[in-house]
Protein backbone atom coordinates (compact mmCIF):
# COMPACT_ATOMS: atom_id res chain seq x y z
CA UNK A 1 0.00 0.00 0.00
CA UNK A 2 2.48 2.29 0.96
CA UNK A 3 4.62 1.03 -2.04
CA UNK A 4 1.67 1.98 -4.54
CA UNK A 5 0.86 5.74 -2.77
CA UNK A 6 4.15 6.21 -2.89
CA UNK A 7 4.38 5.29 -6.65
CA UNK A 8 1.02 6.88 -7.50
CA UNK A 9 2.27 9.86 -5.49
CA UNK A 10 5.29 10.11 -7.83
CA UNK A 11 3.46 9.35 -10.82
CA UNK A 12 1.29 12.46 -9.88
CA UNK A 13 3.96 14.35 -9.10
CA UNK A 14 6.07 14.02 -12.15
CA UNK A 15 2.96 14.24 -14.50
CA UNK A 16 2.40 18.10 -13.03
CA UNK A 17 6.00 18.53 -13.28
CA UNK A 18 5.51 17.63 -16.65
CA UNK A 19 2.66 19.33 -17.52
CA UNK A 20 3.67 22.17 -15.58
CA UNK A 21 7.41 22.91 -17.57
CA UNK A 22 4.90 21.98 -20.88
CA UNK A 23 2.49 24.89 -19.59
CA UNK A 24 5.88 27.43 -19.18
CA UNK A 25 7.51 26.30 -21.93
CA UNK A 26 4.36 27.50 -24.08
CA UNK A 27 4.03 30.61 -22.59
CA UNK A 28 7.51 31.19 -22.66
CA UNK A 29 6.93 30.37 -26.73
CA UNK A 30 4.23 32.73 -26.75
CA UNK A 31 5.87 35.26 -25.45
CA UNK A 32 8.92 35.03 -27.31
CA UNK A 33 7.21 35.09 -30.57
CA UNK A 34 4.67 38.41 -28.50
CA UNK A 35 8.39 39.83 -28.46
CA UNK A 36 9.68 38.93 -31.94
CA UNK A 37 6.24 40.63 -33.04
CA UNK A 38 6.67 43.65 -31.24
CA UNK A 39 10.65 44.58 -32.13
CA UNK A 40 9.40 44.03 -35.58
CA UNK A 41 6.53 46.19 -35.30
CA UNK A 42 8.85 48.71 -33.29
CA UNK A 43 11.57 48.63 -36.31
CA UNK A 44 8.69 49.62 -38.58
CA UNK A 45 7.10 52.43 -36.77
CA UNK A 46 11.20 53.92 -36.52
CA UNK A 47 11.97 53.62 -39.70
CA UNK A 48 8.20 54.92 -40.62
CA UNK A 49 8.91 58.18 -38.40
CA UNK A 50 12.13 58.29 -39.34
CA UNK A 51 10.95 58.70 -42.96
CA UNK A 52 8.09 61.05 -41.92
CA UNK A 53 10.41 63.14 -39.88
CA UNK A 54 12.46 63.74 -42.71
CA UNK A 55 9.86 64.10 -45.39
CA UNK A 56 7.89 66.87 -43.59
CA UNK A 57 11.24 68.40 -42.55
CA UNK A 58 12.58 68.24 -46.46
CA UNK A 59 9.37 69.01 -48.31
CA UNK A 60 9.29 73.12 -46.32
CA UNK A 61 11.75 75.53 -46.60
CA UNK A 62 13.21 75.90 -43.15
CA UNK A 63 12.74 79.16 -41.91
CA UNK A 64 15.10 81.06 -39.05
CA UNK A 65 14.89 84.38 -37.57
CA UNK A 66 17.78 86.74 -36.94
CA UNK A 67 16.53 89.97 -34.98
CA UNK A 68 18.78 92.67 -33.86
CA UNK A 69 18.45 95.80 -32.00
CA UNK A 70 21.57 98.06 -31.75
CA UNK A 71 22.18 101.05 -30.19
CA UNK A 72 25.18 103.26 -31.79
CA UNK A 73 27.11 106.07 -30.00
CA UNK A 74 29.36 107.66 -33.25
CA UNK A 75 31.68 110.33 -33.28
CA UNK A 76 33.63 112.16 -36.10
CA UNK A 77 36.68 114.05 -35.50
CA UNK A 78 37.10 116.31 -38.37
CA UNK A 79 40.80 117.54 -39.47
CA UNK A 80 39.53 121.17 -38.72
CA UNK A 81 39.13 119.72 -34.80
CA UNK A 82 35.15 119.99 -35.74
CA UNK A 83 33.20 117.21 -33.83
CA UNK A 84 30.29 115.33 -35.16
CA UNK A 85 27.98 112.86 -33.15
CA UNK A 86 25.08 110.97 -33.02
CA UNK A 87 24.58 109.74 -29.42
CA UNK A 88 20.91 108.05 -29.81
CA UNK A 89 20.95 106.20 -33.00
CA UNK A 90 18.34 103.39 -32.85
CA UNK A 91 18.08 100.93 -35.59
CA UNK A 92 16.68 96.82 -35.84
CA UNK A 93 17.61 94.29 -38.27
CA UNK A 94 15.72 91.30 -39.47
CA UNK A 95 17.69 88.28 -41.52
CA UNK A 96 14.80 86.22 -42.34
CA UNK A 97 16.73 83.02 -43.43
CA UNK A 98 15.46 80.18 -45.87
CA UNK A 99 17.16 76.66 -46.95
CA UNK A 100 15.45 73.77 -48.43
CA UNK A 101 17.44 70.51 -49.13
CA UNK A 102 15.32 68.21 -51.85
CA UNK A 103 18.39 65.43 -52.07
CA UNK A 104 21.55 65.09 -50.32
CA UNK A 105 23.26 66.74 -52.92
CA UNK A 106 20.98 70.02 -53.88
CA UNK A 107 19.82 72.92 -51.34
CA UNK A 108 18.78 75.84 -51.58
CA UNK A 109 19.27 78.86 -49.46
CA UNK A 110 18.23 82.38 -48.84
CA UNK A 111 17.66 85.14 -46.64
CA UNK A 112 15.51 88.47 -46.81
CA UNK A 113 16.60 91.63 -44.85
CA UNK A 114 15.55 94.68 -43.51
CA UNK A 115 17.73 97.51 -41.66
CA UNK A 116 15.63 100.45 -40.43
CA UNK A 117 16.64 103.27 -37.82
CA UNK A 118 13.50 103.64 -35.43
CA UNK A 119 10.78 105.60 -36.93
CA UNK A 120 10.49 107.71 -39.87
CA UNK A 121 13.45 109.11 -42.30
CA UNK A 122 12.32 112.43 -43.92
CA UNK A 123 13.88 112.10 -47.06
CA UNK A 124 17.24 110.87 -45.79
CA UNK A 125 17.93 107.40 -45.83
CA UNK A 126 16.61 104.87 -48.23
CA UNK A 127 14.81 107.42 -50.63
CA UNK A 128 16.56 105.52 -53.89
CA UNK A 129 18.16 108.20 -54.85
CA UNK A 130 21.54 108.53 -53.02
CA UNK A 131 24.43 105.85 -52.65
CA UNK A 132 22.88 104.17 -49.72
CA UNK A 133 20.69 102.19 -51.70
CA UNK A 134 23.59 100.68 -54.36
CA UNK A 135 23.12 97.20 -54.51
CA UNK A 136 26.53 96.22 -52.57
CA UNK A 137 25.77 97.33 -49.00
CA UNK A 138 21.21 97.91 -49.86
CA UNK A 139 21.14 95.63 -46.96
CA UNK A 140 23.87 96.73 -44.98
CA UNK A 141 22.93 100.64 -44.40
CA UNK A 142 19.73 101.68 -42.76
CA UNK A 143 16.78 102.24 -45.07
CA UNK A 144 13.12 101.71 -45.34
CA UNK A 145 10.58 99.10 -44.23
CA UNK A 146 11.17 97.09 -46.86
CA UNK A 147 12.23 93.60 -46.89
CA UNK A 148 15.14 92.85 -49.50
CA UNK A 149 17.20 90.02 -51.07
CA UNK A 150 19.89 89.30 -49.18
CA UNK A 151 20.82 85.76 -50.54
CA UNK A 152 19.57 83.68 -52.38
CA UNK A 153 21.27 80.64 -54.34
CA UNK A 154 21.42 76.83 -54.91
CA UNK A 155 24.47 74.88 -54.09
CA UNK A 156 24.79 71.28 -55.47
CA UNK A 157 27.49 69.07 -54.26
CA UNK A 158 28.03 65.60 -55.57
CA UNK A 159 30.97 63.88 -55.55
CA UNK A 160 33.63 61.68 -57.72
CA UNK A 161 35.02 58.79 -55.70
CA UNK A 162 37.15 61.03 -52.58
CA UNK A 163 36.33 64.18 -54.41
CA UNK A 164 33.72 66.31 -53.43
CA UNK A 165 32.67 69.59 -56.05
CA UNK A 166 29.91 72.30 -55.43
CA UNK A 167 28.66 74.50 -57.61
CA UNK A 168 26.19 77.42 -57.32
CA UNK A 169 24.21 80.24 -58.82
CA UNK A 170 22.58 83.19 -57.29
CA UNK A 171 23.07 86.02 -55.09
CA UNK A 172 25.76 85.10 -53.00
CA UNK A 173 26.81 84.67 -49.30
CA UNK A 174 29.56 87.59 -49.62
CA UNK A 175 29.34 89.25 -46.67
CA UNK A 176 30.35 88.36 -43.27
CA UNK A 177 33.21 85.97 -44.47
CA UNK A 178 36.74 84.34 -42.98
CA UNK A 179 37.66 86.99 -39.68
CA UNK A 180 35.17 89.18 -39.71
CA UNK A 181 32.32 86.97 -38.92
CA UNK A 182 33.88 86.71 -35.29
CA UNK A 183 33.49 89.94 -34.15
CA UNK A 184 29.62 89.90 -35.68
CA UNK A 185 29.32 86.42 -33.85
CA UNK A 186 28.38 85.25 -37.31
CA UNK A 187 29.47 81.90 -39.22
CA UNK A 188 31.35 82.63 -41.69
CA UNK A 189 30.54 82.95 -45.19
CA UNK A 190 32.36 82.12 -48.53
CA UNK A 191 34.66 85.30 -49.19
CA UNK A 192 37.93 86.57 -46.97
CA UNK A 193 36.70 89.40 -44.68
CA UNK A 194 40.21 91.08 -45.43
CA UNK A 195 39.08 91.74 -48.70
CA UNK A 196 35.79 91.48 -49.89
CA UNK A 197 32.28 92.06 -48.04
CA UNK A 198 29.59 92.95 -49.97
CA UNK A 199 26.76 91.81 -51.47
CA UNK A 200 26.57 91.02 -55.23
CA UNK A 201 25.26 88.54 -57.63
CA UNK A 202 27.42 85.51 -59.51
CA UNK A 203 28.45 82.26 -59.26
CA UNK A 204 30.81 79.88 -57.67
CA UNK A 205 32.40 76.26 -57.92
CA UNK A 206 34.93 74.36 -55.98
CA UNK A 207 36.94 71.02 -55.74
CA UNK A 208 37.32 69.93 -52.06
CA UNK A 209 40.49 68.07 -51.86
CA UNK A 210 40.13 67.37 -47.74
CA UNK A 211 41.07 63.55 -48.70
CA UNK A 212 44.47 64.24 -49.58
CA UNK A 213 45.17 67.54 -46.98
CA UNK A 214 43.04 68.17 -44.14
CA UNK A 215 40.74 71.09 -45.19
CA UNK A 216 41.87 71.67 -48.65
CA UNK A 217 39.43 73.08 -51.42
CA UNK A 218 39.60 75.70 -54.42
CA UNK A 219 36.96 77.56 -55.10
CA UNK A 220 36.76 79.68 -58.47
CA UNK A 221 34.04 82.80 -57.51
CA UNK A 222 32.60 84.99 -60.23
CA UNK A 223 30.20 88.06 -59.88
CA UNK A 224 28.96 90.60 -61.39
CA UNK A 225 28.80 93.89 -59.08
CA UNK A 226 26.71 96.00 -62.26
CA UNK A 227 24.55 95.70 -65.03
CA UNK A 228 24.13 98.16 -67.54
CA UNK A 229 20.63 97.44 -69.04
CA UNK A 230 17.78 100.05 -69.68
CA UNK A 231 15.32 100.00 -68.11
CA UNK A 232 11.89 98.47 -68.79
CA UNK A 233 9.73 101.16 -70.91
CA UNK A 234 13.70 103.45 -70.77
CA UNK A 235 12.43 105.56 -73.88
CA UNK A 236 8.94 106.58 -72.60
CA UNK A 237 10.80 107.18 -69.13
CA UNK A 238 13.06 109.57 -71.21
CA UNK A 239 10.34 111.02 -73.19
CA UNK A 240 8.32 112.01 -70.15
CA UNK A 241 11.76 113.97 -68.94
CA UNK A 242 12.17 111.85 -66.07
CA UNK A 243 15.62 112.75 -64.22
CA UNK A 244 16.30 109.25 -63.84
CA UNK A 245 16.00 105.73 -65.54
CA UNK A 246 15.26 107.02 -68.94
CA UNK A 247 17.71 106.10 -72.10
CA UNK A 248 17.11 106.13 -75.80
CA UNK A 249 17.94 102.54 -76.11
CA UNK A 250 15.21 99.66 -75.96
CA UNK A 251 14.32 98.03 -72.91
CA UNK A 252 17.18 95.99 -71.20
CA UNK A 253 20.10 97.07 -74.16
CA UNK A 254 23.05 98.18 -72.90
CA UNK A 255 23.80 102.52 -72.50
CA UNK A 256 26.88 103.63 -73.80
CA UNK A 257 26.13 106.54 -71.86
CA UNK A 258 26.23 104.55 -68.27
CA UNK A 259 28.60 102.83 -66.81
CA UNK A 260 30.49 99.28 -67.61
CA UNK A 261 29.06 95.86 -66.38
CA UNK A 262 31.67 95.97 -63.16
CA UNK A 263 32.56 92.10 -62.94
CA UNK A 264 34.52 90.13 -60.71
CA UNK A 265 35.91 87.00 -60.80
CA UNK A 266 38.20 85.49 -58.15
CA UNK A 267 40.45 82.40 -57.16
CA UNK A 268 39.64 81.23 -53.04
CA UNK A 269 42.52 78.72 -51.95
CA UNK A 270 42.38 77.34 -48.51
CA UNK A 271 45.42 74.97 -48.25
CA UNK A 272 44.70 73.36 -44.70
CA UNK A 273 42.22 73.77 -42.03
CA UNK A 274 42.22 70.75 -39.53
CA UNK A 275 40.11 72.13 -37.21
CA UNK A 276 42.45 73.97 -35.18
CA UNK A 277 45.00 75.85 -37.53
CA UNK A 278 43.64 76.78 -40.60
CA UNK A 279 45.43 79.03 -43.70
CA UNK A 280 43.23 80.62 -46.27
CA UNK A 281 44.35 82.88 -49.21
CA UNK A 282 42.24 84.77 -52.42
CA UNK A 283 43.16 86.16 -55.49
CA UNK A 284 40.70 88.80 -57.31
CA UNK A 285 40.09 91.47 -60.19
CA UNK A 286 37.27 93.77 -60.64
CA UNK A 287 36.85 95.01 -63.51
CA UNK A 288 35.82 98.36 -64.59
CA UNK A 289 35.08 99.52 -61.58
CA UNK A 290 33.40 102.47 -61.18
CA UNK A 291 34.17 106.25 -58.94
CA UNK A 292 33.24 109.61 -59.22
CA UNK A 293 35.08 111.90 -61.07
CA UNK A 294 35.04 115.70 -59.95
CA UNK A 295 32.87 117.81 -63.02
CA UNK A 296 33.36 121.08 -60.34
CA UNK A 297 34.62 121.75 -56.84
CA UNK A 298 30.93 120.42 -55.41
CA UNK A 299 29.71 117.87 -58.62
CA UNK A 300 30.90 114.97 -59.60
CA UNK A 301 29.90 111.99 -62.26
CA UNK A 302 30.03 108.55 -61.89
CA UNK A 303 32.60 106.70 -64.83
CA UNK A 304 34.24 103.22 -65.13
CA UNK A 305 37.65 104.15 -64.35
CA UNK A 306 39.30 100.78 -64.68
CA UNK A 307 40.71 96.97 -62.75
CA UNK A 308 41.11 96.71 -59.30
CA UNK A 309 43.11 93.68 -57.89
CA UNK A 310 43.76 92.34 -54.70
CA UNK A 311 44.85 89.17 -52.70
CA UNK A 312 45.00 88.66 -49.12
CA UNK A 313 46.82 85.90 -47.03
CA UNK A 314 45.10 84.91 -43.69
CA UNK A 315 45.62 82.68 -40.79
CA UNK A 316 43.68 81.05 -37.87
CA UNK A 317 44.44 78.99 -35.12
CA UNK A 318 41.19 77.68 -32.68
CA UNK A 319 43.09 77.25 -29.70
CA UNK A 320 46.42 77.42 -28.58
CA UNK A 321 48.28 74.29 -28.05
CA UNK A 322 46.71 70.63 -27.67
CA UNK A 323 44.60 70.99 -24.21
CA UNK A 324 47.22 73.09 -22.17
CA UNK A 325 43.93 74.61 -20.38
CA UNK A 326 40.63 75.12 -21.04
CA UNK A 327 40.86 79.29 -21.16
CA UNK A 328 43.59 78.39 -24.08
CA UNK A 329 41.56 76.21 -25.63
CA UNK A 330 38.83 77.66 -26.40
CA UNK A 331 41.13 81.43 -27.47
CA UNK A 332 41.26 82.16 -31.43
CA UNK A 333 44.34 84.46 -32.78
CA UNK A 334 44.77 85.03 -36.21
CA UNK A 335 46.61 87.83 -38.51
CA UNK A 336 46.06 88.03 -41.73
CA UNK A 337 47.75 90.24 -45.11
CA UNK A 338 46.41 92.22 -48.42
CA UNK A 339 47.05 93.93 -51.02
CA UNK A 340 45.27 95.84 -53.52
CA UNK A 341 46.49 97.55 -56.68
CA UNK A 342 44.83 99.87 -59.15
CA UNK A 343 44.58 99.19 -63.11
CA UNK A 344 43.38 102.76 -64.55
CA UNK A 345 42.30 102.39 -68.49
CA UNK A 346 42.86 105.81 -69.40
CA UNK A 347 46.03 107.76 -68.99
CA UNK A 348 44.89 111.28 -68.09
CA UNK A 349 43.53 112.74 -65.01
CA UNK A 350 40.35 112.79 -66.23
CA UNK A 351 40.32 108.79 -65.96
CA UNK A 352 42.45 108.44 -63.02
CA UNK A 353 41.92 106.21 -60.42
CA UNK A 354 42.30 106.91 -56.68
CA UNK A 355 43.71 110.30 -57.96
CA UNK A 356 46.75 108.63 -60.22
CA UNK A 357 46.93 107.20 -63.56
CA UNK A 358 49.77 104.92 -62.58
CA UNK A 359 49.01 101.61 -60.89
CA UNK A 360 49.16 102.04 -57.72
CA UNK A 361 49.48 99.09 -55.02
CA UNK A 362 48.34 98.76 -51.29
CA UNK A 363 48.43 97.13 -48.21
CA UNK A 364 47.07 95.95 -45.21
CA UNK A 365 47.72 94.13 -41.88
CA UNK A 366 45.22 92.68 -39.47
CA UNK A 367 45.77 91.12 -36.45
CA UNK A 368 43.41 89.70 -33.66
CA UNK A 369 41.94 87.61 -30.66
CA UNK A 370 39.11 86.28 -29.08
CA UNK A 371 38.93 84.44 -26.11
CA UNK A 372 36.11 82.94 -23.33
CA UNK A 373 35.52 84.91 -20.47
CA UNK A 374 33.98 84.02 -16.99
CA UNK A 375 30.84 84.94 -17.92
CA UNK A 376 30.47 82.29 -20.72
CA UNK A 377 30.68 84.90 -23.07
CA UNK A 378 33.35 86.16 -25.51
CA UNK A 379 36.02 89.03 -25.60
CA UNK A 380 37.68 90.07 -29.15
CA UNK A 381 40.45 92.69 -29.79
CA UNK A 382 40.87 93.65 -33.37
CA UNK A 383 43.57 96.06 -34.91
CA UNK A 384 44.23 96.92 -38.26
CA UNK A 385 46.25 99.20 -40.22
CA UNK A 386 46.42 100.29 -43.85
CA UNK A 387 48.62 102.44 -45.76
CA UNK A 388 48.01 105.39 -48.47
CA UNK A 389 46.61 103.42 -51.60
CA UNK A 390 44.67 100.39 -49.63
CA UNK A 391 41.46 99.93 -51.46
CA UNK A 392 39.38 96.67 -50.54
CA UNK A 393 35.65 95.88 -51.21
CA UNK A 394 34.07 96.31 -47.72
CA UNK A 395 31.71 98.20 -48.40
CA UNK A 396 29.06 96.11 -46.57
CA UNK A 397 30.87 95.43 -43.22
CA UNK A 398 28.79 96.02 -40.21
CA UNK A 399 30.01 99.09 -38.71
CA UNK A 400 28.29 101.86 -38.85
CA UNK A 401 30.96 104.42 -38.78
CA UNK A 402 32.34 102.94 -42.05
CA UNK A 403 34.88 99.99 -42.71
CA UNK A 404 37.52 99.84 -40.79
CA UNK A 405 39.29 97.03 -42.72
CA UNK A 406 38.81 99.59 -45.57
CA UNK A 407 40.98 102.37 -42.82
CA UNK A 408 43.62 104.00 -44.63
CA UNK A 409 45.43 104.68 -41.38
CA UNK A 410 45.04 102.39 -37.93
CA UNK A 411 41.84 100.87 -36.51
CA UNK A 412 41.44 99.23 -32.86
CA UNK A 413 38.32 97.42 -31.76
CA UNK A 414 37.00 95.77 -28.52
CA UNK A 415 34.09 93.50 -28.31
CA UNK A 416 32.47 91.40 -25.80
CA UNK A 417 29.57 88.95 -26.85
CA UNK A 418 27.45 87.37 -24.41
CA UNK A 419 24.42 84.91 -25.00
CA UNK A 420 21.71 85.51 -22.43
CA UNK A 421 19.32 83.05 -22.82
CA UNK A 422 20.78 79.61 -24.78
CA UNK A 423 21.66 80.35 -28.10
CA UNK A 424 18.78 82.06 -28.46
CA UNK A 425 19.28 85.16 -27.29
CA UNK A 426 22.71 87.16 -26.87
CA UNK A 427 24.06 90.61 -26.52
CA UNK A 428 26.99 92.49 -27.40
CA UNK A 429 28.88 95.75 -26.61
CA UNK A 430 31.72 96.71 -29.17
CA UNK A 431 33.65 99.53 -29.42
CA UNK A 432 35.44 100.56 -32.87
CA UNK A 433 38.18 103.60 -33.32
CA UNK A 434 39.62 104.49 -36.86
CA UNK A 435 42.37 107.20 -36.78
CA UNK A 436 42.67 107.69 -40.74
CA UNK A 437 46.39 108.90 -42.37
CA UNK A 438 44.94 109.55 -45.66
CA UNK A 439 41.35 110.72 -47.07
CA UNK A 440 39.29 108.41 -49.01
CA UNK A 441 39.02 105.14 -47.19
CA UNK A 442 35.88 104.27 -48.02
CA UNK A 443 35.14 106.09 -51.61
CA UNK A 444 34.83 104.15 -54.47
CA UNK A 445 37.50 104.20 -57.27
CA UNK A 446 37.68 107.59 -58.32
CA UNK A 447 38.41 110.80 -57.36
CA UNK A 448 36.50 109.88 -54.03
CA UNK A 449 39.34 107.34 -53.30
CA UNK A 450 42.12 109.67 -53.53
CA UNK A 451 44.65 109.76 -50.75
CA UNK A 452 45.49 113.13 -49.11
CA UNK A 453 47.09 113.72 -45.93
CA UNK A 454 44.73 115.25 -44.15
CA UNK A 455 47.01 118.61 -44.31
CA UNK A 456 47.03 118.11 -47.78
CA UNK A 457 42.97 117.78 -48.35
CA UNK A 458 42.88 121.31 -45.62
CA UNK A 459 44.79 122.95 -48.36
CA UNK A 460 42.52 121.86 -50.80
CA UNK A 461 39.90 123.05 -49.45
CA UNK A 462 38.19 120.16 -47.73
CA UNK A 463 37.23 119.14 -44.08
CA UNK A 464 38.03 115.13 -44.02
CA UNK A 465 37.19 113.31 -41.10
CA UNK A 466 40.53 113.16 -38.80
CA UNK A 467 39.20 110.19 -36.61
CA UNK A 468 35.80 107.61 -35.90
CA UNK A 469 34.44 106.09 -33.44
CA UNK A 470 31.70 103.62 -32.82
CA UNK A 471 30.16 102.30 -29.68
CA UNK A 472 27.63 99.53 -30.38
CA UNK A 473 24.93 98.03 -27.74
CA UNK A 474 22.90 95.10 -29.53
CA UNK A 475 20.55 92.50 -28.10
CA UNK A 476 19.82 89.81 -30.94
CA UNK A 477 17.55 86.76 -30.95
CA UNK A 478 18.04 83.99 -32.82
CA UNK A 479 16.22 80.65 -33.66
CA UNK B 1 40.20 109.29 -26.84
CA UNK B 2 37.39 110.68 -25.19
CA UNK B 3 36.67 110.13 -21.44
CA UNK B 4 33.16 108.50 -22.51
CA UNK B 5 35.06 106.18 -24.95
CA UNK B 6 38.00 105.32 -22.06
CA UNK B 7 34.76 104.51 -19.85
CA UNK B 8 33.53 102.16 -22.70
CA UNK B 9 36.47 100.68 -22.96
CA UNK B 10 36.91 99.92 -19.12
CA UNK B 11 33.31 98.74 -19.30
CA UNK B 12 33.73 96.10 -21.67
CA UNK B 13 36.54 94.86 -20.49
CA UNK B 14 35.09 94.73 -16.66
CA UNK B 15 31.86 93.29 -17.64
CA UNK B 16 33.73 91.08 -19.43
CA UNK B 17 34.56 89.20 -16.10
CA UNK B 18 31.04 87.62 -14.73
CA UNK B 19 29.74 84.90 -15.03
CA UNK B 20 26.74 82.55 -16.42
CA UNK B 21 26.52 78.64 -16.99
CA UNK B 22 27.25 77.33 -20.19
CA UNK B 23 24.98 75.24 -22.38
CA UNK B 24 25.76 72.32 -24.98
CA UNK B 25 26.13 73.82 -28.28
CA UNK B 26 26.30 72.23 -31.59
CA UNK B 27 28.70 74.25 -32.61
CA UNK B 28 30.94 73.58 -30.22
CA UNK B 29 29.96 70.23 -31.12
CA UNK B 30 31.15 70.54 -34.98
CA UNK B 31 34.65 71.85 -33.82
CA UNK B 32 35.39 69.54 -31.40
CA UNK B 33 34.79 66.55 -34.54
CA UNK B 34 36.31 69.11 -37.29
CA UNK B 35 39.69 68.97 -34.51
CA UNK B 36 39.83 66.00 -32.79
CA UNK B 37 38.08 63.34 -35.03
CA UNK B 38 37.57 63.64 -38.16
CA UNK B 39 41.30 62.41 -39.58
CA UNK B 40 41.06 59.62 -36.88
CA UNK B 41 37.36 58.71 -38.09
CA UNK B 42 38.26 59.22 -41.50
CA UNK B 43 34.86 60.78 -42.25
CA UNK B 44 33.54 64.29 -42.28
CA UNK B 45 31.12 65.58 -39.44
CA UNK B 46 28.09 65.32 -41.60
CA UNK B 47 28.79 61.80 -42.48
CA UNK B 48 28.95 60.71 -38.88
CA UNK B 49 25.99 62.47 -37.38
CA UNK B 50 23.88 61.28 -40.21
CA UNK B 51 24.79 57.79 -39.25
CA UNK B 52 21.79 57.74 -37.13
CA UNK B 53 18.48 59.09 -36.95
CA UNK B 54 17.88 61.79 -34.09
CA UNK B 55 15.59 58.89 -32.17
CA UNK B 56 18.47 56.60 -32.34
CA UNK B 57 20.73 59.55 -30.87
CA UNK B 58 18.63 60.01 -28.67
CA UNK B 59 17.56 56.27 -27.24
CA UNK B 60 21.52 56.11 -27.36
CA UNK B 61 21.40 59.24 -24.67
CA UNK B 62 19.04 58.15 -22.13
CA UNK B 63 19.97 54.40 -22.05
CA UNK B 64 23.21 55.80 -21.23
CA UNK B 65 24.63 53.85 -24.66
CA UNK B 66 26.15 56.80 -26.32
CA UNK B 67 29.76 56.83 -25.83
CA UNK B 68 29.39 53.26 -27.02
CA UNK B 69 27.21 54.82 -29.82
CA UNK B 70 29.95 57.15 -30.87
CA UNK B 71 32.64 54.16 -30.67
CA UNK B 72 30.71 52.14 -32.90
CA UNK B 73 30.60 55.02 -35.71
CA UNK B 74 34.67 55.44 -35.01
CA UNK B 75 36.14 52.61 -33.26
CA UNK B 76 39.69 54.98 -34.19
CA UNK B 77 38.37 57.02 -31.70
CA UNK B 78 38.02 55.27 -28.73
CA UNK B 79 40.56 56.65 -26.74
CA UNK B 80 39.58 60.01 -26.70
CA UNK B 81 35.41 58.63 -26.32
CA UNK B 82 36.54 56.98 -23.24
CA UNK B 83 38.92 59.68 -21.54
CA UNK B 84 37.20 61.67 -18.38
CA UNK B 85 37.70 64.93 -20.50
CA UNK B 86 35.31 63.61 -23.00
CA UNK B 87 32.85 62.80 -20.94
CA UNK B 88 33.04 65.66 -19.02
CA UNK B 89 33.53 68.25 -21.35
CA UNK B 90 33.01 67.14 -24.94
CA UNK B 91 30.56 64.81 -24.97
CA UNK B 92 27.14 66.94 -24.57
CA UNK B 93 28.00 69.32 -27.65
CA UNK B 94 28.89 66.44 -29.38
CA UNK B 95 25.73 65.17 -28.64
CA UNK B 96 24.68 68.12 -29.96
CA UNK B 97 26.01 68.65 -33.11
CA UNK B 98 24.76 64.73 -33.72
CA UNK B 99 21.06 65.54 -33.16
CA UNK B 100 21.50 68.79 -35.15
CA UNK B 101 22.63 66.94 -38.04
CA UNK B 102 21.56 63.35 -37.69
CA UNK B 103 19.90 61.52 -41.16
CA UNK B 104 16.50 63.23 -40.16
CA UNK B 105 17.09 66.08 -38.95
CA UNK B 106 15.77 67.81 -42.26
CA UNK B 107 18.40 70.72 -40.59
CA UNK B 108 19.96 72.33 -43.84
CA UNK B 109 23.89 72.61 -43.29
CA UNK B 110 25.40 76.01 -43.61
CA UNK B 111 27.74 76.61 -46.49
Amino acid sequence: MKITMTIAASALLLSTTVFGADDVQAQLDALTAKIKKLEKMNAYQNKKMSSLNAQSAHDNIKFNIDFRTSYDKIDYKMASGTKYDNDALFSNRLWLGMGYKPSETMMFKGQIAYNKAYGASYGQRGTGMGFDTFDWIVNETLGDDTLKLREAYWLWTPKTGDIGWTASIGRRPATNGYLINLRDDDKAKSPMGHIINMEFDGASGSIQLDHYVPGMYVKLCLGRGLTNASSWASQATLAVGSPIGGSQYPNYIPDPGNLDNTDMVGLIFKPYDDGQYSVMSKYYRGFNVPGLKMTSPTTADMKSLGDMDGAAISAKMEGVGDEWSDFLDETILFASFAWSQSRPDGTTQADAMLGSVDKESGTSYWVGTQMPNLTGGRLGLEYNHGSKYWRPFTYGEDTMAGSKMAVRGDAYEIYWTQPIISKAFSMQVRYTYMDYDYTGSDGFFGDGGTPLTLAQAQAEGYDPVDTASDLRVYFRYRY
Amino acid sequence: MKTFSKVAVAAIIGLGLLSTTVHADAGKGQKIYAKKLKSVCEKSGAVFAASHTQMEWEMANSSGELGATFKAECPAGSDLFDSAKFQKKMQSHLYDFVMEYASDSGNVPSC
